[in-house]
């Protein structure tokens, strides 16, 4: 397995902007790195450059010590395992694995060695006699997986593998490929415009939009620390509330009222906010900015009056039982917020609420460039 | 006032049973939602309320009238199969009138004002009737599009699968837009799906239809808390409910089949009688893991996947992978010792033979 190291790539197909600007990032040696975003944002051009299926326009793209621009995929031994099973029909699932071994002309001693190994870490020993035809969706995964994995790549990439697997069993097949990592110590670069399927599987994830790269960072990393607001809606569901608002420091509070209405406003003591973050919205005193906070990070209660701290006064729109947990719609001056909540609360549609928040809960993005005050 | 009653209807296409005695009702007002996998029978069902389809044997009342063979106009229903498909060069309120404008309904102008002022009104939407589609948020054409199916002022409200073929982030907020919506209607209305949150989330009752057959109708907190079946226990869960076959011994404790683990069956929901053949149906979220020697399972753990505020930590154990979800500080890795714990309270048993609730 190696590293991979992207400097200053672009891809241009001919158009006015470029598919993919400037991307610059390491891939660490068996890192489970994830590249996410929405769909056209550039995510899966970047892999197939990496696999060698796209040219580079400009740029350095490095596995392990050796610059692949111009090498093939074979040349580069990476591996492929993207949405299609793509395995061969009138071959058993073992002959299916064995055949890219076959191609390289190995020894048969060590193909039979390879191919089992493979097929006990996708847990498909007792299927290896079967036909692809008789196999079900999860099987074909795996075997595909298998076939991919014999070749001990330097690099595993996956193009949303997993988005013709049943949503009931995701989870299942995402417990396989991560198992599979963990136990090969595979390097695997992996696309996907799911933020939960990132979330789940990655070391770290490289979010991506208008071919520009936002952000990279552990999963908690993007979570608790959004480097703009665009990375703040993406990840977490439901996504964080945000609100346009001016921000007032003084007479020992911060204090900051909604932009919508001019009416609400939510209030801190100055001595519960931390120094950096006091020091950075002091830059903005008298002036708008983006205020964040996530649905999950909001308590409802009872309402409260209006000089309490760290209370919004709300109306309760709508509660939504949901099993082991309950999320709620509160309207918040001009604003419906979201709220995990539990799942029965004890207030009625339409009934006044209050929502409660930690200021060590809050975000706070520049209004003109959205990018994180701090 | 518009009372539902389907009553006993069965529907086959050549070899395949569809439908089977299938049965339930709808209160005046009443927002019923029918839940099951792709080829249950929903839109079958649907259809048969509708006229669209009629069914071999069994009545369908509506308001106490039988209506089983009666063609769709006759019957006052409003059937919604997606969300938006609006006309792109008229406005809300040219949209909303549309379907009073057709031959068959021929409505006086002032009648057409009145209604679709009404129908704007109930859904939050009267201020958009000068705007076109294009201006309107996704929520915004969303109840344009129901709008237009409430316009008629149909007896009963019918929707196929809505939000159903929408991207995962889009249809919980969607989810949450009909939610709202759900409060204003006050027509009697029968919503099919097959994700189990818009059950939860929108339901007065719940009909579970699975292979044709109701497998359950009831509120919707009982279908969640108490599975009438193992097939409803499994749809009904964000990661589905694990399910092991075993069975009661003399001391009515439950033995996993290939005798590698048993427990104690006192506190469980269910009540089970000795020497029977069960499946145990427990969910990922109520699954506990503790210290090998304090489980009723010892395992590995097999994966962990980050969900910010849980993990879900799979385990493999005497050959059966088992889910957990944990809180997000729990320590865990791939390749640790763990012990699985399962309380009785969370341990539902069904007959092996009949899949039933016991």
């Amino acid at each position: 397995m190696a590293r991979v190291i992207l400097e200053d790539v672009y891809k241009n197909y001919g158009a006015a902007e470029d598919a993919v600007k400037g991307a610059t990032f390491t891939v660490n040696d068996g890192e489970f790195f994830v590249m996410l975003g929405p769909s056209g944002c550039g995510k899966t051009t970047t892999l197939r450059m990496i696999t060698g299926l796209e040219t580079v326009t400009r740029g350095k793209i490095m596995i392990g010590d050796r610059v692949v621009n111009d090498l093939s995929p074979q040349e580069r031994n990476v591996a492929m395992a993207f949405e299609t099973y793509a395995l061969y029909p009138p071959l058993t699932v073992y002959q299916n694995i064995a055949f890219p071994l076959r191609v390289m002309k190995l020894p048969k001693a060590e193909i039979h060695r390879r191919v089992m190994q493979a097929a006990e870490s996708l847990s498909i020993t007792d299927i290896l006699d079967m036909m692809p035809e008789n196999l079900a969706g999860g099987q074909k995964q795996r075997v595909s997986l298998a076939r991919a994995l014999v070749r001990n790549p330097t690099v595993f990439l996956m193009d949303e593998p997993l988005s013709h697997v049943d949503a009931d069993v995701r989870h299942r097949a995402r417990a396989e490929i991560k198992h599979m990592q963990a136990t090969t110590g595979a390097t695997v670069i992996y696309v996907t415009h799911d933020q939960v399927e990132a979330v789940a599987l990655a070391d770290r994830v490289l979010v991506m939009n208008f071919g520009v790269i936002q952000q990279i960072g552990t999963p908690l990393e993007l979570y608790y620390r959004p480097a703009n607001l665009f990375v703040a809606g993406f990840i977490g569901e439901p996504p964080m509330n945000t609100v346009r608002c001016q921000v007032s420091l003084g007479d020992g509070q911060l204090a900051l009222t909604w932009s919508g209405d001019g009416q609400t406003v939510l209030r801190f003591d100055l001595e519960q906010v931390d120094e950096a973050t006091r020091k950075a919205l002091a830059r903005h005193h008298g002036r708008e900015i983006i205020l964040g906070v996530r649905p999950q990070r909001l308590k409802i209660g009872p309402p409260q009056p209006a000089t309490a701290r760290g209370v919004l006064p709300g109306k309760l729109l709508v509660h939504e039982f949901l099993g082991k947990h309950g999320i709620s719609q509160v309207q918040v001056g001009n604003l419906v917020m979201e709220v995990v909540s539990p799942p029965d609360i004890p207030f009625a549609t339409d009934e006044p609420v209050g929502l409660a928040m930690d200021v060590g809960d809050l975000h706070f993005f520049d209004a003109e460039t959205t990018n994180r005050i701090e | 006032m518009a009372t539902l009653i389907v009553d006993r209807i069965s529907k086959s296409f050549g070899k395949i049973q569809a439908l089977k005695d299938v049965s339930f009702e709808c209160k005046d007002g009443e927002f019923v939602v029918i839940v099951g996998p792709s080829g249950a029978g929903k839109t079958t069902t649907l259809n048969c309320i509708a006229g669209v389809e009629y069914p071999d044997r069994g009545t369908v009342y509506l308001d106490g009238k039988d209506v089983t063979m009666l063609p769709p106009q006759q019957r006052n229903v409003s059937m919604v199969f997606e969300t938006y498909a609006l006309y792109p060069q008229l406005t809300v309120y040219e949209n909303l009138a549309f379907p009073l404008r057709s031959p068959r309904f021929r409505q006086p102008e002032d009648e057409i004002r009145r209604r679709v002022l009404k129908t704007a009104q109930m859904l939050g939407i009267d201020m958009l009737l000068d705007r076109l589609p294009r201006q309107l948020s996704q929520g915004q054409r969303q109840r344009v599009s129901l709008g237009r199916a409430l316009v008629r002022e149909p007896l009963i409200f019918l929707l196929d699968e809505p939000i159903s073929h929408l991207d995962a982030k889009l249809r919980n907020a969607m989810r949450r837009e009909l939610k709202r919506m759900r409060n204003d209607l006050t027509q009697t209305t029968v919503y099919v799906t097959h994700d189990y949150l818009e059950a939860l989330s929108l339901a007065d009752r719940v009909v579970v239809l699975y292979q044709g057959q109701v497998l359950q109708f009831d509120e919707t907190k009982t279908v969640y808390n108490r599975p009438a079946a193992v097939e409803v226990g499994r749809l009904f869960g964000d990661l589905p409910m694990m399910f092991f076959d075993g069975q009661i011994d003399a001391q009515g404790q439950f033995v996993e089949e290939n005798k590698q683990f048993t427990l104690s069956t006192e506190g469980s929901p269910s009540t089970v009688i000795p020497s029977v053949d069960v499946i145990l149906g427990v969910r990922p979220a109520d699954v506990q893991l503790v210290a090998p020697e304090q489980g009723n399972l010892v395992g590995e753990v097999y994966s962990v996947q980050n969900q910010f505020d849980q993990q879900i930590v799979t385990v493999t154990a005497y050959g059966y992978l088992i889910d957990a979800i944990v809180p997000v500080h729990t320590r865990v890795a791939e390749g640790d010792r763990v012990g699985v714990y399962l309380r009785p309270e969370v341990c539902f048993y069904f007959d092996r033979q009949t899949h039933r609730a016991l």
